[in-house]
C-alpha cells in the first residue's frame, strides 16, 4: 500500500462519513431524503449494467427487468409466502443474479446487436409477466403493503429508518466494483470487450466469464430491487418498462461506461434533472436522447471523460505551456483507454 | 379449419408491416453495416405524416404514402450523415446512439403532435370479403398488396437501376465494389433514406388498423427488428419471410395465452436465435463466438 | 494489460474515484441545498399559473380573499400514454378553483393549487407526492390511475392529508385508508348498473367478455364478472388481451363463432375505439357494452362510425341533464373553450365537495380536520348524482346507462 492509496482510503472513508451524516447535516426535507434514497438505491443497479455492458462489453438492455425480477421474488415471498423478508430479500438478489444468468446465455452465441435485441426481447417477455401474473403478481396494480425489514428504525418514517442500510448497500457495491474491475476477472472482462477472439487465443474462458459478468449485474439489480421493495413498500410492473432502461442507458453513457465515480455523478445529476424537470418529461427525454446519440458521436468515454480529458489538458497547458501533439506515436495507449481498464 | 386459416390470416396483415420495417433494417444493415435502432421512431414520423396530411389536407392514400416516403426518407439522409462515423464501428456505439435518436424522434412528436393521439379513416370501405371461410376486410388486402408492390418495386431498383447495382456491390464485397468506383458515402446515404422510406410507407399502411401515437413505433419497431433476424439480418427476402411470420405466430399465441403474447412470442425468438443466429434464410456469417 | 502501470495507475485511480466520491457527496449537498426543507415549494414543484394566486379585482360580490393561501396538489399523469386523464382532471379543477376564489375563496383565504405530474408511474408518483406533502398542502387530487393511488395511499394516510382519487379499481377503498375518497362511482357501481341493464332490461344471456389486463381492465373484468355470477350467468367468452395488444383477430374471430347477444368490453379509449373499428370492419354488428370510455369523444374519434350503438355506463352521460350539467358545461367551455365530459364532472364534483368540507374546519384548516369533516358529507347534490361519503371514501354508487348515436351521448332508453 503507498502513501496515494491510504489517502485514498481515508478520503473514502471521510466520504462515507459525510453521506451517512448527509440528512441532518443538510437537513434534508421528507422529499429530499427520498430521491437521495432513490440515488443510492440506482447506483448499484448502474454498476451492474457497468460491469456487464461497459467492462465485460456485453450488451444488457434486460436491467431493469431484472431489477424487477428482484423486487416481484422478494414481495413475493413476503406478501404471498410469508418468508421471513430479510431473506425474502437475499433471494430476490438471488433470483436477479440466476435470471440475469440466464438472460446471459444468448451471449455464449451471439453478439452485439443480436444479443441487444435478445435482451431487450427478454426483458419485453420479463414485463409482460409482471403484469399478466395474475394474483401471484398483482397484475397490474402490483402489490402494495409490503412491510418494512424487521430492524429497520421505524420512529421517524420509513425513510429515515432505510437511510443507513441503503447506504451500506452503496458502499458495498461501490467497493465490490473497485475490487473486481482492478482484479483478474475485470482484466479478462476487459480482453473479452477489446477483442473476445484474441481473449479466447490467450486461454481465457470467454463464455463463463460473460455468464459472470450477466450474474453480477443480475445480483446487483436484484439487490437493489429487493431492497426497493421492502422500501418503497409497493411495486407494479410501471416501474419496470423497458423504457426505465433507457434512463439507466443514458446514465451509463453519460458516465462514461467505465467509469465508476463517473457513474455516481451522472446518475446524482440525472435524477435530480428529472427531478427538477419532471414538468417536460418529453422535452427532458429528447434532451437525453440526443445525449446519448452525441456522446456516442463525440466523446465515447462519456461526459465524465469528457471533463477528465479537458481537465488534463488544462493541467498540461499550464505546467508546460505547450500542447502534445494530438495523435499518440503508435504502440501507446490512449491516455483513456489506460485509464478505464 | 377456416377458423385457424382466420388467424393466420389476421396474422400476416400486422406481419407485412414487420416486413416492411425489417426490410429498411436490412437494407441499412447490409449496406452501411449499421443497426438501425431508430427504425422504429421512423415509421411513427411517417405514421404522422400520413395522418396529417390524410386528415388536413384530404389527399388520396396513396400520395400520403409517398409524401411519407420522401419526408422520413429525407430525415434518413440527414440522420446518416450524422452517424457516418459510427459506420462499421463499434456495434454497442451504434445501438445506442440510434436507440437515443429513437428517444428523441418519440417524445419530438409528443412535444409536436401531442400525446393524445389521431386517428385515421380506413381508405377503402365496404363489406369484408370472404374466401374459404375466411373473412379478408378490405384494407387488409390492401396493407398485403402495398407491401408486395414495395418489395417488388425495392427489388426493381436493386437490379435494374445503376445505383441500385452500386447499393448491391457495396453489400455483397465493399472493397471491390469500391475499386471499381463505387461511391460508398452516396451509397450509404441513400440506404437509409429508402429504409427510413419504406418504414414510413409502413406507418402509413398501419395507420388506419391501428391509432397514430407517438409510442407507436416502439412495439412495432421491436417486432420488426425480431423479424429483420429471423429472417437473416441482411437478407431482404428473408425481411418478409420473417416479418410475416413473426406476425402469423403472435396471432397464433393470441389465440391461447393473448396476454403472454409478448413473452411467449420473445422466449421463443431468443430461442430461435440460439440455435440459429444467422435466422431462417441468413446466411452463416453472423458475429458470434 | 501492461501490468507495469497498473500498480501505479491503480493508486492514481483510487485517489481520482476517491476524490470523485467526494464530489458526488458535494453535488447531494447541494441538491439538498435547492430547496430549503421547511416552508416555500421546492425547486421541482412547478405551480400551474397558480390558480388560487390571481384573485380578480373586478369581482364585485366577494372580497377578494386574503390571509395564507390553502394549499391543494393535483397529482396526475400529465405526460406520457395516459397523460389525457391528467389533463381532463386538471381543466375541471382550474375551473372549480377559478370559481372559488372569484367567489371569495374559502374561509376568506385563496385557494392555491399545485401541479404534479406522476407520468402515470407509482415510482413517479410516490416521489412526486412525497414532494407535495413538503409544500404543505392540507388535501389533493391524486391520482388519476389505480396502481399510482394505491403507491400513494400509505403516504396520504401516514401525513394524514385526504386525497381523491380518479381511479375506478375497487381495491382502493379496501386499503383501509381514512384519508382515501372517491370523486366517481367505483368499479362495481358502473358494473352493477350495465350487468342489470344487460340482464334485465335487455334480457340478453349470452355475452362475450373482452378485457385488457391492465389496471383497468382487470378490475373491470372482476366487477363484471361478479355481477354475472351473482346472476347465474355464464359468459360465453372471457377474452383477456394485453394492455398494448391493438390487433383482435382471434378475438373477433371467437365472437363471430359464438355469434353473442352483447360484447362487454372493458379496456381505455383508444384500444376500445381499435376493438370496435376492427369488429365492424367484419361485419359484426352486436352491440357493445362497457364502461365510461364507450362514450368519450376519444373513443368516437378513434372509432369513426364504428363508435354508434356503444352502449356505457357513466354518471355523467351528457351535458344536458339538468340546470347544475348545464351551468357547468357552459361555464367549463367558457374557460377551455371545448365541452367538458365524464371525467371533467368527476374533478369538479371532488372539488366541489372538498371545499364543502374545508368551509367547515375554518378555525383549523388541516389535513385530518378536512378528512373529518368529507367523512360526514351526506346527501350532496353533484354533477354525477347524489353524494354520500361512506366511510371507506366511496361517494357515488349509482350510474347510468347511455349510448352513442352518431356521436353524440345520450341516455338509454
Amino acid at each position: 500500500m503507498t502513501g496515494g492509496s491510504r489517502v485514498g482510503l481515508i478520503a473514502q472513508a471521510v466520504a462515507l462519513l459525510l453521506l451517512l451524516l448527509l440528512p441532518t447535516l443538510a437537513n434534508l426535507s421528507g422529499y429530499q431524503l427520498h430521491i437521495v434514497e432513490l440515488i443510492l438505491l440506482t447506483i448499484p443497479l448502474g454498476i451492474g449494467l457497468l460491469i456487464s455492458m461497459g467492462h465485460c462489453g456485453q450488451i444488457n438492455l434486460a436491467q431493469v427487468a431484472l431489477y424487477g425480477v428482484g423486487a416481484y421474488t422478494t414481495a413475493i415471498l413476503i406478501s404471498r409466502a410469508h418468508v421471513d423478508p430479510w431473506a425474502a430479500t437475499f433471494a430476490g438478489a438471488l433470483a436477479g443474479g440466476v435470471v440475469g444468468m440466464i438472460v446471459g446465455l444468448p451471449s455464449l452465441r451471439i453478439r452485439g446487436h443480436y444479443l441487444a435485441i435478445a435482451t431487450l426481447g427478454l426483458a419485453v417477455a420479463a414485463e409482460t409477466v409482471f403484469t399478466a401474473g395474475g394474483e401471484l403478481t398483482g397484475g397490474p396494480l402490483g402489490i402494495g403493503r409490503i412491510p418494512a425489514l424487521p430492524g429497520i428504525d421505524m420512529s421517524e418514517g420509513r425513510d429515515a429508518g432505510y437511510y443507513p442500510l441503503l447506504v451500506g448497500f452503496f458502499a458495498i457495491a461501490w467497493a465490490f466494483a473497485r475490487m473486481l474491475v482492478a482484479g483478474p476477472i475485470g482484466a479478462a472482462f476487459g480482453a473479452i470487450r477489446d477483442d473476445h477472439l484474441a481473449a479466447k487465443g490467450v486461454g481465457v474462458h470467454v463464455g463463463a466469464f460473460q455468464l459472470l459478468a450477466f450474474t453480477i449485474a443480475g445480483l446487483l439489480a436484484g439487490m437493489a430491487g429487493a431492497l426497493y421493495a421492502t422500501w418503497s413498500g409497493y411495486i407494479s410492473p410501471d416501474s419496470f418498462r423497458p423504457a426505465q432502461m433507457f434512463f439507466l442507458l443514458t446514465i451509463l453513457v453519460v458516465g462514461g461506461m467505465r467509469s465508476l465515480p463517473g457513474l455516481v455523478i451522472a446518475t446524482t445529476a440525472l435524477i435530480v434533472a428529472r427531478e427538477a424537470f419532471q414538468q417536460f418529461e418529453a422535452y427532458q427525454l429528447i434532451i437525453f436522447g440526443s445525449l446519448v446519440t452525441i456522446v456516442m458521436l463525440v466523446a465515447p468515454d462519456g461526459l465524465a471523460g469528457l471533463a477528465v480529458r479537458a481537465a488534463r489538458w488544462v493541467r498540461r497547458s499550464v505546467s508546460t505551456g505547450t500542447r502534445r501533439p494530438a495523435t499518440p506515436a503508435l504502440g501507446t495507449a490512449l491516455p483513456s483507454d489506460r485509464e478505464r481498464d | 379449419m377456416s377458423a385457424w386459416l382466420q388467424v393466420v390470416y389476421g396474422g400476416l396483415t400486422i406481419g407485412a408491416i414487420y416486413a416492411l420495417v425489417a426490410l429498411g433494417f436490412s437494407l441499412i444493415y447490409r449496406t452501411i453495416g449499421l443497426v438501425n435502432f431508430a427504425q422504429g421512431g421512423l415509421l411513427m414520423l411517417g405514421a404522422y405524416v400520413g395522418a396529417i396530411l390524410l386528415s388536413e389536407a384530404g389527399i388520396p392514400f396513396p400520395f400520403a404514402i409517398l409524401a411519407a416516403f420522401v419526408v422520413v426518407g429525407a430525415l434518413g439522409l440527414a440522420m446518416e450523415r450524422l452517424l457516418r462515423p459510427l459506420e462499421r464501428g463499434d456495434l454497442m456505439m451504434m445501438v445506442l446512439a440510434t436507440l437515443g435518436l429513437d428517444i428523441v424522434f418519440t417524445n419530438s412528436a409528443i412535444v409536436l403532435f401531442g400525446s393524445e393521439g389521431m386517428s385515421v379513416a380506413v381508405p377503402v370501405v365496404g363489406a369484408p370479403i370472404e374466401i374459404a371461410g375466411v373473412t379478408m376486410t378490405r384494407y387488409s388486402l390492401v396493407v398485403i398488396g402495398s407491401m408486395v408492390v414495395i418489395a417488388f418495386g425495392l427489388n426493381t431498383f436493386l437490379n435494374r437501376t445503376k445505383t441500385g447495382l452500386g447499393m448491391r456491390a457495396i453489400a455483397i464485397n465493399r472493397d471491390i465494389a469500391l475499386v471499381f468506383g463505387v461511391n460508398a458515402n452516396r451509397m450509404n446515404n441513400l440506404a437509409l433514406g429508402i429504409g427510413a422510406g419504406i418504414a414510413a410507407a409502413g406507418g402509413v399502411l398501419i395507420a388506419p388498423i391501428l391509432y397514430v401515437t407517438p409510442q407507436l413505433g416502439a412495439s412495432v419497431g421491436i417486432s420488426g427488428f425480431a423479424a429483420a433476424i429471423l429472417g437473416g439480418l441482411g437478407n431482404l427476402p428473408g425481411a418478409i419471410v420473417g416479418g410475416l411470420a413473426f406476425g402469423v405466430f403472435q396471432s397464433v399465441v393470441s389465440v391461447f395465452l393473448p396476454a403472454y403474447v409478448n413473452a411467449i412470442a420473445f422466449v421463443i425468438f431468443v430461442l430461435v436465435l440460439l440455435v440459429r443466429p444467422w435466422g431462417i434464410l441468413g446466411e452463416r456469417n453472423v458475429e458470434k463466438l | 494489460m501492461d501490468t507495469g502501470t497498473r500498480s501505479h495507475s491503480a493508486t492514481v485511480r483510487r485517489w481520482r474515484s476517491s476524490r470523485a466520491l467526494i464530489a458526488g457527496v458535494a453535488v447531494a449537498f447541494a441538491v439538498a441545498a435547492c430547496g430549503p426543507s421547511t416552508g416555500g415549494s421546492p425547486s421541482a414543484a412547478v405551480s400551474s399559473a397558480p390558480v388560487g394566486s390571481v384573485a380578480p379585482a373586478g369581482s364585485a360580490s366577494a372580497a377578494p380573499p386574503s390571509g395564507e393561501a390553502i394549499k391543494v396538489a393535483q397529482i396526475a399523469a400529465h405526460s406520457g400514454q395516459l397523460a389525457q386523464l391528467g389533463d381532463w382532471d386538471k381543466e375541471a379543477l382550474d375551473l372549480a378553483f377559478k370559481e372559488k376564489n372569484d367567489a371569495g375563496g374559502v374561509c376568506g383565504r385563496p385557494l392555491e393549487l399545485t401541479v404534479f405530474d406522476d407520468q402515470g408511474d407509482p415510482t413517479v408518483g410516490v416521489n412526486v407526492t412525497r414532494q407535495a406533502l413538503d409544500t404543505g398542502i392540507v388535501a389533493a387530487f391524486a391520482t388519476t390511475e389505480s396502481a399510482v393511488t394505491l403507491a400513494a395511499v400509505p403516504l396520504f394516510a401516514e401525513a394524514k392529508v385526504p386525497h381523491f382519487t380518479a381511479g375506478q379499481s375497487d381495491a382502493i377503498t379496501k386499503e383501509g385508508s381514512a384519508y382515501v375518497f372517491r370523486d366517481g362511482p367505483p368499479a362495481a357501481a358502473f358494473n352493477k348498473t350495465l350487468a342489470d341493464y344487460a340482464l334485465k332490461t335487455k334480457g340478453w344471456t349470452k355475452i362475450a367478455m373482452v378485457t385488457n389486463t391492465g389496471g383497468y381492465g382487470d378490475s373491470e373484468r372482476k366487477a363484471f364478472t361478479a355481477q354475472l355470477t351473482a346472476a347465474n350467468v355464464q359468459p360465453v367468452l372471457d377474452a383477456t388481451v394485453a394492455p398494448e395488444a391493438q390487433e383482435f383477430t382471434a378475438q373477433i374471430n371467437d365472437i363471430k363463432r359464438l355469434a353473442p347477444e352483447a360484447v362487454y368490453t372493458g379496456m381505455e379509449e383508444v384500444q376500445n375505439g381499435l376493438f370496435a373499428k376492427q369488429l365492424r370492419e367484419f361485419g359484426i354488428t352486436v352491440p357493445m357494452i362497457g364502461g365510461p370510455p364507450g362514450g368519450t369523444p376519444q373513443f368516437v374519434e378513434v372509432a369513426g362510425a364504428a363508435a354508434d350503438g356503444s352502449i356505457f355506463a357513466s354518471p355523467y352521460i351528457t351535458n344536458d341533464a339538468n340546470d347544475q350539467t348545464r351551468a357547468f358545461a357552459a361555464a367549463f367551455k367558457a374557460m377551455h373553450n371545448k365541452d367538458p365530459e365524464f371525467h371533467g364532472a368527476k374533478g369538479y364534483d371532488g372539488a366541489q365537495l372538498l371545499f364543502k368540507a374545508i368551509e367547515a374546519t375554518c378555525a383549523n384548516v388541516t389535513g385530518e380536520t378536512i378528512a373529518a369533516e368529507l367523512h360526514k358529507i351526506s346527501g350532496h347534490q353533484g354533477l354525477q348524482g347524489m353524494f354520500t361519503v361512506q366511510e371507506n371514501g366511496e361517494t357515488l354508487d349509482k350510474t347510468q346507462v347511455g349510448i352513442l348515436e352518431n356521436g353524440v351521448a345520450k341516455l338509454a332508453e
